[in-house]
Order: structure tokens, then C-alpha cells, then sequence
């Protein structure tokens, strides 16, 4: 029999549901999931994050910390939350995975020599990640084939920030989707190995929503794109970086009007389903 | 506290009664009713470095440039190098300003970022890059640098003109951008 794969998984925060989601599917399908690194949550992470966007910040804490599954209403579509019922994941927190011999590493930044020593002692097939900034090369270049990332937004075409709101923004719904890729040195540069297109239902009336859906499809394909690239089954694709630009965090009054476009693809729908 | 849309429209009568230098009609460039600029001197455009390292000279040839459609490559060249500076250095604009222009005063801090947004704001009408027009929408959002209130002086002034200008075009912008 094979040797099972062997994968460190990079984490955001202890309560994150699509960490934990990732990490079951990876164990149910008999990867080895040597340790999980998450980022402390400090005083100076909070200072830097909320400078980027406090607004949004303090959205997300509420949101993913203090509401975490009750922030999500039944929808027609799965939701992370219906995911994981369906798929019967009840682990909560990153520390249940203890029980089940995962080593739990917490650092300060994913960067730190802490970090770099677990790689280098664990030597895992790949990292995979799910949260917790920017990855350096000394850390990419001690993860094995890599670090495998799930970027929200179709690659080439959409690197960076917002990458939800932009196609929505520039009338480019179709262009709606996620893409699984090796981070490199660049932001969104590395090479892609999955893209899956995510439609927009009647019932997605906004952003907010919109996102709803993409996460339980992230998750599974996070998860499978893991284990068909160590089976050997996809290669790695080289990004047209030409192709596409790089998108920054948008201003209020743009979210104002991709939310807009939004609404008008929803109504489109609905008089499609109407007629 | 009267809306931006007013404030706009009184600093219009003010430009009307008023006579223009060309500094400040370049300031105004390309809006309606209002001079035509005079051809500008054009200095060399070396290869973009950075943010502060462009001159106020400079970023009056880029304009032009985009007016005239002349050196595209280079016109983009700046865009994107300058886009990179205000959205990297978004949260911290204030702090890396002040690193880089030690001596400069608030308004001619001000002054400066607002020829950049100018310039920028062009490059977006003719390139239609929405990417642009977010970056100067951010960098719009620090007071320091623009602000409706800069509308309500009692004289005109190279400030208030471009904050007229930025304020009426981003304006402009993001409703053609809602009704397209």
C-alpha cells in the first residue's frame, strides 16, 4: 500500500470553520495531516489588520468569532454551515484535532523561524493554506512541492483583493469563481492547478451572500485539488500573468455599485425563472 | 452640512467670476464652460521610480500626454506605479508622507496629491481602468488630501480648484458607473 500524503496546515484562527472543514476532508481521505500552524490573534495583528480596513475587521471578528455558524441563514444553495451537517463535520475548533494526534503549532507570524523548524523537522508533502497572511519564500521554499492556496476569484484574470466584488463591479459576472494555486512570491502569481466557475441564484442578493456560496465550494475543492495533485493526477499550469491584473481592496461607493449589478443579474434571473 | 453636489455647484459661479492663470485653468482642464490650457512646456518622462520622485511638472506632461494620446506606454507606465504607492501605502499614507516629504507643508502636500489624482483621474477617463478610479476614491477619502470643505474658500486657489475638479469628475465617474 501507498504511504499516505503528509500536509501542514496553515490557519487563521482556532474556530475557523473552513480550516476545520479542510483539515476533516483531508483526513477522510487518508492524507496525514502532521500539524496545523495558526496565527495568535494579538494586540499588534489586531492594530495592523484594523489599519488595512477596521470597518471590515470588526465585521469579520463578529461575524467569524462571535456569531460564527449563526451568522448564516438556511439557503436554497449549501452553505458552509449546511456543508458541514451534511458531511457530518462537528469539529469546532482546531485544538478537537489534538485528540487525533495533529500537533497544534501557534506562532506570531506564519513567517516566523518557529514555523520555518516544524517544515524542516516534519518535511510534509505540502502545505496547505487556509488563512494567515502573507507566505515568504524561506516558507515556501521549505513546504515541499509548496503551499496550496484557494483564491476567491478566477485566475489569471483576478489576482488580489475583492476579487468577489470586481468582476461584479466591471459587468464580468461571468467571470465569477475560485481558483486553486501555489502561492509564490508574488500576490495570487503562482501556478494554478484547479478553477471552478460559481453562478450567481436568485437568491443571492447580495456580496455578502454571494460569498456564502463560494465557501463550502472552496472547502471541497481545497481538499480535492490536495489529494489528486499528490496522486499525481493534475499538474501544475504556469499563469499568464498578462492575462489579468492585480485588484486592491474597493471603496464603499464602487461596493455600493457591484452590489447594484448584483441586484440587476438577480432580477434578470428571476424574470428568466418567471417567464 | 450641505452636500457635496451643492458645494460643487456654488464653486462654479466662484471660477466663473473669476479670471484664471493657466496654472490654475490646467487645474480645470477638460471640464465643461470652462478655458481651454495652453499648450505646457513638456520635461523628459525618465522611466518611473517613485511616488514623490515625480514632479508637479511631470505629472502636468502626463496629462497632457493623455489628453494628446502621446507616449502610452510611459503615460501607463506611471499609472500603475502610482496606483501601486496609494494602494500599498493606503492605511499608512499619512505616516509615509511624512517620512518622504519632511519639510513639505500641509498644503503643498496636499497640492501635490491632488495634481497625482488628477492625473490618475484622466488616465482613468481614457483608459476606463476602474482600478484607477478606486485608488484615487481611497486616497480621496483622507482629508488632508481632499475634501468638500476646500470648496467653501472664500478665494479661489490651486487647492480648491483641483479639489473642484477631483471631486466633480469621481462624481461624474461613478454615476456613469451606476447607469452606464
Amino acid at each position: 500500500m501507498n504511504q499516505p500524503h503528509r500536509v501542514v496546515v496553515f490557519c487563521p484562527n482556532p474556530y475557523s470553520l473552513y480550516t476545520t472543514a479542510v483539515t476533516e476532508l483531508l483526513l477522510r481521505q487518508n492524507v496525514e495531516v502532521l500539524a496545523i500552524v495558526v496565527k495568535k490573534f494579538t494586540l499588534n495583528r489586531f492594530r495592523q489588520e484594523f489599519a488595512r480596513d477596521g470597518k471590515r475587521l470588526l465585521r469579520k471578528i463578529y461575524n467569524k468569532l462571535v456569531l460564527r455558524e449563526s451568522a448564516y441563514q438556511p439557503r436554497s444553495f449549501e452553505t458552509i454551515v449546511s456543508f458541514r451537517k451534511n458531511n457530518q463535520i462537528a469539529v469546532q475548533s482546531i485544538h478537537d484535532f489534538k485528540k487525533r494526534g495533529i500537533k497544534i503549532q501557534t506562532c506570531l507570524d506564519l513567517n516566523d523561524e518557529v514555523v520555518l523548524q516544524l517544515l524542516q523537522s516534519l518535511q510534509p508533502d505540502l502545505v496547505v493554506f487556509t488563512g494567515g497572511g502573507i507566505v515568504r519564500e524561506k516558507i515556501l521554499k521549505a513546504a515541499g512541492h509548496g503551499v496550496l492556496n484557494c483564491h476567491m476569484g478566477k485566475l489569471p484574470l483576478y489576482r488580489g483583493m475583492d476579487v468577489v466584488e470586481w468582476p461584479l463591479l466591471q459587468n464580468d459576472s461571468n467571470n465569477l469563481g475560485f481558483t486553486v494555486h501555489f502561492m509564490d512570491k508574488g500576490i495570487d502569481t503562482g501556478d494554478i492547478l484547479y478553477v471552478e466557475s460559481v453562478e450567481i441564484d436568485p437568491e443571492i442578493d447580495s456580496i455578502k451572500v454571494l460569498r456564502e456560496k463560494y465557501e463550502p465550494l472552496m472547502t471541497q475543492a481545497l481538499a480535492k485539488t490536495t489529494v489528486d495533485f499528490l496522486d499525481g493526477k493534475i499538474e501544475r499550469k504556469k499563469q499568464a500573468l498578462a492575462d489579468g491584473q492585480q485588484y486592491f481592496i474597493m471603496h464603499d461607493r464602487l461596493l455600493e455599485i457591484a452590489n447594484a449589478n448584483l441586484k440587476k443579474i438577480q432580477n434578470s434571473i428571476e424574470k428568466v425563472y418567471l417567464t | 452640512m450641505r452636500n457635496t453636489e451643492d458645494l460643487i455647484t456654488q464653486f462654479q459661479a466662484k471660477i466663473k467670476a473669476t479670471t484664471l492663470t493657466d496654472e490654475m485653468a490646467f487645474a480645470l482642464i477638460n471640464l465643461e464652460s470652462l478655458p481651454d490650457l495652453v499648450a505646457i512646456n513638456t520635461p523628459d518622462l525618465p522611466k518611473y521610480q517613485r511616488f514623490f520622485e515625480v514632479s508637479t511638472e511631470q505629472l502636468q506632461t502626463l496629462r497632457s500626454c493623455v489628453y494628446q494620446k502621446t507616449n502610452p506606454e510611459i503615460v501607463e507606465e506611471y499609472a500603475n506605479g502610482m496606483l501601486r504607492f496609494l494602494e500599498v501605502q493606503h492605511p499608512k499614507l499619512a505616516q509615509k508622507t511624512r517620512e518622504l516629504l519632511p519639510d513639505s507643508s500641509k498644503t503643498e502636500t496636499a497640492l501635490r496629491y491632488k495634481m497625482a489624482l488628477a492625473f490618475l483621474l484622466d488616465f482613468y477617463n481614457s483608459k476606463c481602468d476602474i482600478r484607477v478610479l478606486n485608488a484615487v476614491l481611497k486616497a480621496m477619502s483622507y482629508d488632508w488630501i481632499c475634501s468638500a470643505k476646500e470648496l467653501e474658500a472664500k478665494n479661489l486657489n490651486l487647492n480648491s480648484l483641483y479639489a473642484y475638479r477631483l471631486l466633480t469628475l469621481t462624481e461624474r465617474a461613478l454615476r456613469q458607473l451606476s447607469n452606464p
